[in-house]
């Protein structure tokens, strides 16, 4: 929710956004080090993810039946088993699929609704999407980059634009901080650092287009992520998804965009790889 | 980094060749559907809350004056209008929201009377139809159409057509008792009846022969590079004796064609679905999203009206999937609308309820089972 200027708080702001900076900091280098290990570290980091995403996804509606919330809790964990051991993508695929489906199954039977069996999902599918677009090779490294580099330069560039510029809002009913300026000026930052990296990596021609026209779909996915996060927040009367993050609130509120962006450039990935040969170790599927 | 430029080239190729046709392909089939749903019920009097293109949580959207939120939605595989009144996307009537002021009341959806929402669901697939007319229609007065006479030129030695006893020089009258005028229709009798006896009248030395032929399969390519099963009898036109040539239409002419065509697909994809039934078609003929999405992207290297005739076939096939009586679907409302106007009262909520159930759990397993196909299956 970076791009949620000052109306969120309105009486110390400063020192607020020095809170952020500094612990988006921290978690910023804590990231790029799993990321640049990869493999199993960075596996482990992507489940960890999903598991805390969960967390604060079955906290948003506690009234839920506890066996229901139980289940899914190991249908999850047991989901994220074949991909912390970095078996190949269609298995773990195929592990969240049923842990899903019987979360699903059971709530049909305790009358506990699908939030649960949509939550193993939303939690699980991104990690397994980073994950494998990470993989263990090079390729995997600069393509990772280039997603951090988009989500993260959306979050900044929209709240700072925003917050200077101000102007209509983009979406008053479900996240009343947000503007058309900042969501526009988000876009364009995006397009710039997700070149930018990429440029610096030694892309260049047609390459370089396409991944400035991606840039753009994922950033505008991202900021539909955000406001997907937000409109379920608050259907459910929350602000924050949880107070993990010092000045960010909880996790969810912090890889809302991610999660979208990861799962479209992992679907184009899987996709594309399907339908042709792929260059050597990109993904495994 | 040569390895990153590489695939990223690589991702390009794929975005922009076979999933951006594939979108524009299915974009127009899905808009027009809905379009049809939208203008009907709006002349109906009914309001309408929500135009998506696509399913899941918004992209972009924008509200009207109307009070109408036109969206993209993220996931592209489909698309729904949301009616006053709807809890739902499915205008079940058993969901829908009982706590509306009297302004709303009015133009809600499941507050008209049945033909109203009859005519407001036909629509949809009703205009998949006439989109593929349009498409045939314009097709036929730019570019004619290629006939040849419907003669018998050689046999095929050990073919259906050879055991049934049909001989070079004769002429097709009619197959079935359906009179053929070119070779294509006869083609078009033949080809989706594979293991039928046939009824086939010749015309021989200017005498009428009849003569029974069972089609078998073959397997061909199609002009997009699918292999393709059809039933054939063994037999080869020639330039000489088919005349072949083409033929041009006026606007007139053109659209009793275009509609003609139309039919005949109809015709053809309800043929085709009973067999499928029956276990006497090969379900890898049945293609699912990942089948149409190779397929668009070589209709796009081959030029735009091939993509343009994709969406033709695409758009008559998503009319009648939508008509088939499963509840969820267009055909299951005009299914309980039709027993509402015979027994003049609604069907009850409770087996509603347990049809829309069975229904959901059909459709989701017909979706899994083409995806399968796709993905595995052949």
């Amino acid at each position: 929710m970076s791009n949620e200027p000052a109306a969120a708080s309105p009486v110390k702001p400063r020192s607020d956004l020095r809170l952020r900076v500094l612990s988006a900091l921290v978690m910023a280098v804590i990231v790029l080090f799993a990321t640049f290990l990869g493999g199993p570290v960075y596996r482990l980091f992507a489940a960890a993810l999903a598991l805390l995403v969960f967390h604060e996804w079955s906290a948003m509606k506690p009234t839920l039946p506890r066996d229901n919330r139980l289940l899914a809790w190991g249908a999850l964990v047991a989901a994220l088993v074949p991909l912390v051991l970095g078996m190949p993508d269609w298995v773990v695929l195929i592990a969240i699929a049923l842990a899903s489906l019987l979360a699903g199954l059971h709530a049909l039977g305790s009358n506990a609704g699908l939030w649960n069996a949509f939550g193993i999902a939303y939690a699980a599918l991104p990690a397994l999407a980073i994950a494998a677009l990470r993989g263990d090779t090079m390729n995997g490294l600069i393509i990772v980059l280039y997603l951090y580099a988009v989500v993260w330069a959306t979050d900044i560039v929209a709240y700072f634009v925003g917050r200077a510029l101000g102007g209509p809002k983009l979406a008053p009913s479900i996240s009343p901080g947000k503007t058309w300026s900042g969501a526009a000026g988000g876009t364009v930052g995006a397009c710039a650092a997700g070149v930018g990296l990429l440029m610096v990596m030694g892309v260049s021609g047609a390459a370089l287009i396409f991944a400035a026209l991606l840039a753009l779909a994922l950033s505008v996915v991202s900021q539909a992520g955000d406001l997907f996060e937000s409109a379920l927040k608050r259907r459910n009367g929350m602000k924050d998804s949880g107070s993990l993050i010092p000045g960010h609130g909880g996790v969810m509120d912090r890889v809302d965009g991610l999660v979208a962006a990861a799962l479209l450039l992992y679907a184009a990935f899987a996709l594309a790889s399907m339908a042709g040969t792929l260059p050597a170790g990109l993904l495994a599927l | 980094m040569a390895e990153i430029t590489a695939s990223l080239l690589w991702l390009m190729n794929f975005m922009l060749g076979t999933i951006l046709p594939f979108l524009f392909v299915l974009t127009i089939v899905v808009f027009v559907h809905e379009m049809g749903h939208y203008l009907v019920g709006r002349w109906c009097g009914i309001g309408v809350r929500a135009f998506s293109i696509g399913f899941g949580p918004e992209l972009f959207g924008f509200n009207d004056r109307k009070g109408t939120r036109w969206k993209l939605s993220a996931i592209p595989l489909g698309g729904y209008v949301k009616f006053a009144g709807d809890m739902s996307v499915t205008s079940r009537p058993d969901a829908a929201d009982d706590n509306l002021s009297d302004e709303e009341r009015k133009v809600a959806f499941h507050t008209q009377p049945v033909w109203k929402r009859a005519a407001t669901v036909f629509a949809g697939p009703l205009f998949n139809f006439l989109l593929t007319i349009a498409v045939f229609t314009v097709m036929f007065s730019m570019f004619g159409k290629f006939i040849s006479e419907p003669m018998v030129a050689e046999v095929r030695p050990d073919s259906p057509a050879a055991e049934a006893g049909i001989q070079p020089g004769d002429r097709f009258f009619a197959v079935e008792g359906t009179r053929v005028e070119t070779f294509s229709d006869v083609q078009r009798l033949v080809s989706g009846r594979a293991g039928d006896p046939l009824r086939i009248t010749l015309v021989r030395d200017g005498e009428e022969v009849e003569v029974t032929a069972t089609p078998e399969i073959v397997e061909q390519k199609d002009a997009l590079g699918n292999t393709i099963k059809i039933g054939v009898i063994g037999v080869v036109n020639n330039e000489e004796l088919g005349q072949f040539r083409r033929v041009e239409f006026g606007p007139v002419d053109a659209l009793k064609e275009g509609v003609a065509e139309t039919g005949f697909i109809m015709l053809r994809t309800g043929q085709f679905m009973k067999r499928l039934v029956m276990g006497r078609e090969d379900r890898c003929q049945l293609g699912g999203p990942v089948k149409i999405a190779d397929m668009a992207g070589k209709a796009a290297t081959l030029g735009f009206e091939w993509l343009v005739q994709l969406v033709a076939l695409l758009s008559v096939g998503i009319g009648i999937l939508n008509l088939l009586p499963i509840p969820p679907l267009d055909g299951g409302h005009l299914m309980f609308y039709g027993l509402e106007a015979v027994m003049r009262r609604p069907v009850s909520e409770q087996v509603m309820e347990q049809f829309y159930r069975v229904g959901m759990l059909v459709v989701l397993a017909f979706m899994g089972f083409v995806f399968w196909n796709d993905l595995f299956g052949c």
